[in-house]
């Protein structure tokens, strides 16, 4: 159930509002559904200088104006692949030009030490990672082979629980005097003590909920102790590696700390928002009927992917399962914002496409209509369902752009 | 009108395909408290432009036991009187979460169209690719073209395109309680059909004190006389007619409507073993019974419980009143199901069965004396119970509805309003 | 311990999938239930029952009880032996938990009103 009293009140409303730096959040390829997480948080948060780049982006010196880039789940070698040395560089630049890198689980991965091809245009961070298979003994290696991993060379990476697992802070980093935190792990990393980086909690145990992929023993094994969270500075800027997904909603005090972070960096300067300016100005009847035809357009979508989502249907797309259900989280996700963006009264929108924006939702709704006739006929839809992912957080990332500047419009407002 | 509601009502224009958006009144809920109440004073305020008006009751779609009801209002082409017909199965719960409460029809279109509402956005659009195909062609055209099966479908056959008098507005592929050929109406609009899907969420004022309000109701219900009673069958039999021997050979299932604890309907087999428990392979296996006066006029003419039902799937597909066929048969001295169905275009006549209230008599009267019956259905209407249940049902009892109503939007009804809103809508 | 569906008793009524809702949303809704009635083979006349578990879907069908892993395509599964560990949660339709922030139990249980839900 969604967290719906979530004590946001460490940050106040005025730091909230006044200072919100450019963050970006990385979509593009590679990434999987967990971005949405950051975007719920930040939104929580009163954060709304909010903005979504892709490899494309980033390769355009997208990175440039921002001060935080967040990296969340998903294929950590497609996100290597797709930026390339060249992205990597644009990276580099923009950690050591003083900006804040926040990788979590696959965003964790990136940056670390690797041969691996794509992977090894990066290695900002000299540690070693303990869930690999080159840790453990014969006996252990077909424990976990046939469970859970992915294959890494000769190696494989492998993960030994899902949900909860128990931290322990460092000094410095506790939340309220609290040593323990309580965090949700999805495949992200376990490292081992490098003088590359600073520890900032470590693995220390489990919950109840803690599902076990392997014997306890092995898990404990390949975790207690090991380092979850981390910091490495690189010039004027730092890089913070999380293990376990500290942007998962449910878990507040996680999300707060996320939160300390973004604002420490900016050592408490205010950081006035900027009035966007795509170039399209749009209000009146022009903005109602907008808004209307994304609604329209929004609801249409849902309305076809809720015909394919009695839990039955699936697509295996690359090495991943994908359900109509994380069709529905994108669109749901645009369907609240929606909500808001109708009730902003008569001010302007400022839009950089939005007959694009319509078009390419047409085109979401086209897919899923021909997707659901091709699995009524028995059809192959996986190329269908691939196409559609791809699109799909282009067309999310467009709505939240809107949402955001909106948002970012009514604080200026409040300010004034 | 924060509560139980979608807050919005839409005004479609069909003569400019225009559709207008307006909030739902809480003083009009206050005063008229839901369902019939307000689409009888939508009717009003529209009655120049011949409006049909499709709402749902002030429950509709919670979880109080029954609360499945969706409803049309509209003039009576046959009476000249304002009345009331109902749609339940899944209809009402689905037009109550399309976003929006009620939705006014005015006016006529130039060529036929059909109405697209889903999520609180009303579209009008061309219906080239359905209007001439019969009513389950229509609904799967529809439901193929937007991508879901769950799509609910108020459509008219080939009887309300010819504007019958006898024209039937379906649900889905099934007869839906209308008595009123309201088909005709839909026909005279060119409108072939109102599609609904929803995905909405209905704030709730006191949540927990409804919902334990509603597990009590249930709980009583369970230990009242109906409980374990199943199917159409059962229904008849309180009117006195047994046609369990006749049905039994080929029930299949029976099915509720919407959280209704009774089912009410029966589907049957026809063309597929009534035994089969794995989906069929047929792709038109049978039929549902929901029309029990449909359903035994066809047997009072002598037919097999299967040609009875699958003439009732002819009428079902042609959009046209059941009861007025077999009726009017009776009178033609026609037996035979072929001629029967020969008889669907140019059915002409006058009913005797026809109603004289303002509540579709597709509810039977259980015995209840007149006033009684008309009291009843109008509670029913206006909280938005299926109209069959509420009669099998005092656990449902107007206070308890009213309670329920408080518990759910904090608006204070009292037995007064409630008077006042039934004595407003049986004039 | 789970939640078990008689699908010999089931009406599809749904009142299942709204009380589920509700524990979800607090307040009406059909999109995050983890239980639901299948309803789009109407003209059939087949619906099963679908609830979703921490790793299972298990579909009451009339025929027969059906318990297929979490992302496995069924009969279309392509030999898949090892889970995602790496999935995130799609925090939309979440596992049945049972109700067990409510001290009464399951809901979905409480409001069928044909006994057709009960505990296993």
């Amino acid at each position: 159930m969604a967290f719906k009293n979530s004590n946001m009140s460490l940050i106040s409303t005025r730091d909230r509002l006044s200072y919100s730096p450019p963050i970006g959040i990385y979509t593009g390829s590679g990434a999987s559904h967990s971005w949405l997480w950051f975007v719920q948080i930040l939104d929580r948060m009163g954060f709304y200088n909010v903005h979504f780049v892709d490899e494309k982006d980033i390769l355009s010196n997208a990175l440039e104006p921002l001060h935080v880039l967040l990296m969340s789940g998903g294929d950590t070698f497609a996100i290597a692949e797709s930026l390339g040395a060249e992205g990597s560089d644009q990276l580099r630049h923009f950690i050591e030009g003083g900006g804040l890198y926040i990788g979590t689980c696959a965003g964790a991965y990136l940056p670390l030490k690797s041969s691996m091809d794509f992977l090894n245009q990066f290695n900002f961070i000299n540690v070693k990672i303990s869930n690999i298979s080159r840790r453990l003994s014969e006996p252990e290696r077909p424990l976990v082979q046939k469970v859970a991993c992915s294959s890494y060379g000769c190696d494989f990476v492998y993960h030994v629980v899902r949900e909860e697992v128990v931290l322990e802070m460092a000094n410095g980093y506790q939340a309220n005097g609290k040593k323990e935190m309580i965090a949700p792990l999805y495949g992200g990393p376990a490292m081992l003590p490098s003088r590359d980086i600073e520890p900032i909690a470590t693995y220390q145990g489990f919950t109840k909920r803690t599902k076990f992929l392997v014997e306890k023993e092995l898990a404990q094994k390949t975790l207690v102790g090991n380092i979850a969270v981390a910091k490495k500075s690189m010039g004027k800027g730092h890089l913070y590696i999380f293990g376990p997904h500290f942007e998962h909603p449910h878990y507040p005090t996680c999300n707060l700390f996320l939160a300390e972070i973004i604002r420490k960096k900016q050592n408490g300067r205010l950081c006035p928002i900027q009035k966007d300016f795509y170039g399209h100005s749009v209000k009146g009847e022009t903005l109602r009927n907008f808004l209307r035809d994304l609604k329209r357009e929004v609801s249409n979508s849902r309305i076809a992917v809720s015909g394919m989502s009695d839990f039955t249907i699936s697509w295996l797309i690359g090495n991943k399962y994908y359900e109509p259900e994380k069709i529905q989280v994108f669109l749901e996700v645009l369907w609240k914002r929606l909500t808001y963006l109708e009730s902003g009264g008569d001010g302007a929108f400022d839009l950089r496409d939005p007959h694009g924006m319509i078009s390419r939702l047409k085109g979401i709704t086209d897919v899923l209509r021909k997707t659901k006739k091709g699995i009524d006929r028995g059809e192959t839809t996986n190329g269908l369902a691939e196409d559609l992912f791809l699109n799909l957080k282009k067309v999310t990332s467009d709505l939240l752009t809107v949402y955001f500047s909106r948002k970012r419009m009514e604080s200026i407002r409040s300010q004034a | 009108m924060e509560y139980l509601s979608a807050n919005k009502i839409t005004i479609v224009d069909l003569g400019t395909s225009k559709t207008v958006q307006k909030e739902l009144d809480e003083d009009l809920v206050k005063e008229n408290i839901g369902g019939a109440g307000i689409t009888a004073t939508l009717y009003e305020e529209y009655q120049d432009e011949d409006p049909i008006i499709l709402g749902t009751g002030l429950l509709t779609g919670t979880l109080a036991p029954a609360s499945a009801l969706g409803l049309i209002t509209a003039k009576n082409p046959l009476t000249g009187k304002v009345c009331h017909a109902p749609f339940t199965l899944y209809g009402g719960v689905e037009l109550k979460y399309s976003g929006f409460d009620y939705v006014v029809i005015k006016g006529k279109s130039q060529k036929p169209v059909y109405l697209w509402i889903h999520d609180g956005v009303a579209d009008v659009h061309d219906a080239k690719d359905v209007w001439g195909k019969d009513v389950w062609s229509s609904t799967e055209t529809i439901r193929e073209l937007m991508g879901d099966q769950l799509i609910q479908v108020l459509a008219i056959g080939k009887a309300g395109e010819s504007e019958s008098d006898f024209a039937h507005v379906c649900i889905n592929y099934w007869a839906s309680g209308d008595r009123w050929g309201f088909g005709q109406l839909f026909g005279q609009k060119k409108l072939k059909l109102v599609a609904l899907r929803g995905m909405s969420l209905l704030e709730i004022a006191d949540a927990e004190g409804f919902v334990r309000e509603c597990k009590e109701l249930l709980s009583t219900i369970k230990k009242g006389p109906f409980a374990g009673k199943k199917g159409i069958g059962e229904l008849t039999a309180a009117i006195g007619e047994d046609i369990g021997k006749w049905l039994e050979p080929i029930i299949h299932r029976h099915l509720s409507c919407f959280n209704t604890p009774v089912p009410t309907n029966t589907f049957v087999f026809l063309d597929e073993d009534p035994k089969l428990l794995k989906e069929s392979e047929k792709k038109e296996p049978g039929f549902l019974l929901s029309d029990i006066y449909g359903l035994l006029g066809f047997k009072k003419l002598g037919l097999s419980a299967a040609d009875a039902c699958a003439l009732l799937k002819e009428c079902a597909k042609y959009g046209i009143d059941a009861v007025a066929v077999s009726e009017l048969s009776q009178k033609a001295g026609k037996k035979k199901p072929d001629e029967i169905k020969k008889f669907f275009s140019g059915l002409k006549g006058a009913l005797e069965s026809l109603g004289k209230g303002k509540f579709s008599p597709w509810c039977p009267k259980f015995g209840l004396p007149a006033n009684e019956w008309d009291r009843r259905q109008a509670v029913a209407y206006i909280f938005g119970i299926h109209p069959i249940f509420a009669l099998m049902s005092p656990e449902l009892s107007e206070e308890k509805l009213i309670e329920l109503a408080n518990l759910g939007t904090g608006l204070g009804f009292t037995s007064e309003i409630l008077d006042k809103v039934i004595a407003d809508i049986s004039k | 311990m789970g939640i078990k569906v008689d699908p010999e008793k089931c009406v599809s009524c749904m009142a299942c999938e709204l009380a589920c809702g509700y524990h979800r949303d607090d307040g009406f809704a059909l999109l995050s239930s983890c239980i639901m009635v299948t309803r789009g083979r109407e003209k059939k006349d087949y619906s099963a029952v679908v609830l979703k578990e921490e790793e299972n879907l298990v579909i009451a069908r009339p025929e027969g009880l059906e318990i297929r892993k979490l992302g496995s395509t069924g009969e279309a599964d392509q030999g898949r032996e090892k889970e995602d560990a790496s999935a995130k949660p799609l925090l939309l339709r979440e596992p049945c938990d049972l109700c067990s922030d409510r001290g009464d139990g399951p809901l979905c249980l409480q409001f069928c009103p044909v006994n057709a839900i009960s505990m296993d």
